[in-house]
């Protein structure tokens, strides 16, 4: 579904990512690991098309990615959450979630004012949808509140269901546990677990290898810009490369 | 009478001015000491249209709406490329620009000297004259104005602009086209503000390029801040003060030239005092703050 | 200086500009000292003006945690407040701080350079000297430059940044009020000459690279000659017009000027 070859990037002189290959099957789920600086978000903003590699190419369904603005890979079907957890904050939880939603008529200007009677019908549906995701991840009943008012681990509930309400198939997820509470953490878990089931290709970035160990099919192991071990969690944790990524 | 009827009008069309800025400055956040050229290039296409070619208003009105938006979508243009603070000083050169053009162009503009002699709009048989016709054709327009920016500020369209001024990052990534988003906004507040430009060409019968310099763009967006960025209310209350307060001065019998003085310090000083204390303005949504 | 330190257009610093220009004024034309003095006093006096605006404004905004946008249109309001009480003050009509008759001037390289003019040039080349040793050699120099670099970084070194950025201010100030005096003295003055300065020097420091003392004296020369270059085959009222295109093509495609530092939007 994803297929990464040879991606380089470097700033200012650091390497953040020295031909890294890989690839996603669909339906897997798969976590991203290393030490910090190994380059893991760096992957996640040239695929995405947040950053253009200076060498390499990203595939997604067989189509490339890389050098695709942000909006467009987006809209391909690749959703992502970010390390920083962005949100629009000043927004109703609702709010964020109807944004989501691709292809909405009412989001050209000619929109708001003819074909009134589909915009407002397909509002109305998105409106359904969106408080129908938001009692999966379970914020149902925070819809009308402000972003801003959530604690942190609902705020990256919301930030899943935004990824859902996009609609795409593959979901990057950047730390979606960290800092979270331990009984959150297993709710997200078991979320990304269930994504799998609907048809959904997860993967996600984390330092928290018991949670990796516990969801994951496939973890990637990754140092200096470079894939330096792969397989099941349990490989990876015994692999002496990783062991040594780690000490040094 | 007569004095009371011509501040309602004035106060119309900084309405229209106000809310229009406001779509893209409160709205989608994006800055802009641009809005008098937006303001000058509609007023000069429907007097140069008017006074050369005797095109009626309901086609210069559009005609000057067109040349504004295009206006507008190139002043866009730098906002998908540099950071908020940065793209002022852009706005900036684009105001200095087109009031360059309308003062140095004399063949064309008449430069300096201006316009005189704009003939009166005539709507298929009605001519507007009196200040009573004009004060209905300026609140007509304005209430039309207010009615578009409402309806795309409660559409997903407006959501899109809210989520731009907030974090253009996220709205990216959820497949939001940010840069068709911002020319669009541009394109739309310029031709409402040419709107406002035709109005003050038929209405004072006479324009010259200072009317439409950045000092004039400063006041705009001094409105918008006051009332309060992002709110539609905000704007129209914020060009009742700032057109009304000043006006209280004349009544002090002061020689109008330092009057217009008097006037400039107190929008000055407004646009101070309320970044120091109130930068959401009085009924506002934004605070021009990142979090 | 005042942005690389700071980190936002004080459009105000055209206001101070206007006047050190207007201050001489009063002091040389109306209250009749002579013109070192005049000179002199007016440009302390615009230095004191800078640091209120830094005491009064900026700090307490920043204090609060104001992004530089709302210090820019803050600093906008003064700019129209400051610019208007000139006008009351000392009216709209074109005043000059010239004394005698207007004379040709000495004939250099082809071109006729009046005395002043020299002064102007050779002030010019002392300051932007001394300011670059400043930089480079004294420790407030030094300090300048760290705030300039990294706020920060320079806090957890023990550089007092607000007292280095009142520093900034005081100089920089006193140096527009300089520039405003001197060019009274070669031609005119009229309360809005402060918004065309503010513009060139606007220009001058986004082309030359902002953040960089020798970027900015390059994109002032740079932006002069591109003005009288074109003024040679286009007619000269034109010259604003012609450095905000220059501004805007910068801006464009390549924010951070000559010699300057990243700008652009930010990313993830």
């Amino acid at each position: 579904m994803l297929r990464v070859q040879n991606l380089s990037k470097s700033f200012d002189g650091t390497v953040a990512l020295d031909g890294f290959s890989a690839e996603v099957r669909e339906r897997e789920v798969v976590g991203l690991v290393g030490p910090n600086g190994a380059g893991k978000t760096t992957l996640f903003n040239v695929v995405t098309g947040f950053l253009k590699p200076d060498a390499g190419e990203a595939r997604y369904r067989g189509e490339a990615v890389t050098g695709e603005p942000p909006y467009r890979v987006a809209r391909r079907g690749v959703a992502r959450t970010f390390q920083e957890l962005r949100l629009i904050y000043r927004m109703t939880v609702l709010e964020n979630v109807l944004l989501a939603f691709p292809a909405q008529a009412g989001e050209s200007a000619t929109g708001a004012f003819v074909r009134w009677l589909e915009v407002s019908r397909r509002q109305r549906r998105n409106r359904e949808e969106a408080l129908a995701l938001l009692a999966y991840v379970g914020l149902a009943e925070k819809a009308g509140e402000l972003a801003d008012e959530l604690s942190f681990g609902q705020q990256k509930l919301l930030s899943l269901a935004c990824c859902l309400a996009t609609g795409g198939e593959l979901l990057l997820l950047d730390e979606p546990v960290a800092g979270v509470a331990p009984g959150m953490v297993d709710k997200i878990l078991g979320l990304i677990t269930d994504l799998r089931g609907r048809g959904k290709t997860v993967v996600f970035i984390e330092h928290n290898f018991a949670a990796v160990t516990e969801v994951c099919d496939r973890v990637i192991f990754m140092d200096e810009g470079r894939k330096v071990a792969e397989g099941t969690p349990a490989d990876i944790r015994d692999n002496p490369d990783v062991i040594e990524s780690y000490l040094t | 009478m007569g004095y009371l009827l011509h501040i309602l009008i004035l106060i119309g069309i900084y309405v229209i001015l106000a809310e229009s800025l406001n779509l893209i400055a409160g709205y989608a956040g994006l800055l802009s000491i641009a809005h008098a050229a937006f303001y000058g290039v509609g007023a000069y296409v429907a007097a140069l249209l008017a006074l050369n070619y005797a095109v009626p208003p309901w086609l210069t009105v559009p005609a000057a709406m067109v040349a504004a938006a295009a206006v507008g979508a190139l002043v866009a243009w730098p906002a998908l490329r540099v950071r908020d603070d940065y793209f002022v000083v852009a706005t900036f050169a684009f105001q200095v620009i087109v009031f360059s053009v309308m003062n140095n162009w004399v063949a064309l503009t008449s430069g300096p000297l201006g316009l005189p002699g704009i003939p009166r709009p005539d709507f298929f048989g009605l001519t507007v004259k009196s200040h009573g016709g004009f004060l209905l054709l300026t609140w007509l327009f304005a209430a039309g104005v207010v009615f578009v920016c409402w309806r795309l500020a409660r559409a997903p369209f407006g959501r899109v602009l809210r989520a731009l001024r907030e974090d253009e990052v996220f709205a990216a990534a959820l497949g939001k086209n940010v840069a068709s988003f911002k020319v669009r906004v541009f394109a739309i507040g310029a031709a409402m503000a040419a709107v406002g430009g035709c109005l003050y060409a038929y209405y004072i019968t006479f324009i010259d390029p200072t009317s439409f310099t950045v000092t004039e763009s400063i006041f705009i967006i001094s409105i918008v801040i006051v009332g309060g960025a992002g709110s539609l209310r905000g704007a129209a209350l914020g060009a009742a003060v700032l057109v009304v307060l000043p006006e209280a001065l004349r009544f002090v019998g002061l020689p109008s030239s330092v009057a217009a003085n008097l006037r400039q310090i107190f929008y000055g000083l407004m646009l101070i005092l309320f970044m120091v204390f109130r930068p959401q303005g009085l009924i506002g949504e934004f605070s021009f703050r990142r979090r | 200086m005042i942005f690389a330190t700071t980190r936002f257009f004080h459009f105000a610093h055209g206001a101070v500009y206007a006047w050190g220009a207007y201050l001489a004024f009063l002091f040389v034309k109306v209250l009749g000292l002579p013109l070192p003095v005049g000179a002199a006093l007016a440009v302390v006096l615009c230095a004191g003006l800078g640091a209120a605006f830094e005491l009064v404004l900026y700090r307490p905004l920043r204090a609060r945690g104001a992004s530089p946008l709302v210090l820019l249109l803050a600093s906008l309001g003064a700019y129209v407040v400051l610019q208007n009480l000139i006008s009351l003050f000392f009216g709209d009509q074109t005043q000059t701080l010239r004394s005698g008759v207007v004379r040709v001037g000495l004939p250099v390289l082809g071109a006729r350079v009046t005395p002043i003019q020299l002064v102007i040039i050779g002030a010019a080349v002392i300051l932007t000297a001394a300011v670059w040793l400043l930089l480079k050699r004294t420790r407030l120099g030094l300090e300048m430059r760290a705030v300039a670099n990294d706020r920060a970084l320079a806090l957890v070194s023990g550089v007092r940044s607000s007292r280095v950025i009142l520093a900034t201010f005081v100089l920089g100030s006193a140096l527009a009020g300089l520039a405003g005096i001197l060019v009274a003295l070669d031609v005119d003055m009229t309360p809005t000459m402060g918004m065309n300065a503010l513009m060139m020097g606007v220009v001058a420091v986004i082309v030359g690279g902002t953040g960089s003392v020798p970027g900015a004296a390059l994109g002032a020369l740079l932006l002069a000659f591109a003005q009288h270059f074109g003024v040679w085959h286009i007619s000269s009222k034109w010259q604003d017009a012609i450095a905000f295109v220059v501004l805007l093509l910068f801006l464009l495609f390549r924010p951070e000027g000559f010699l300057g530092r990243k700008v652009r939007k930010a990313e993830v």
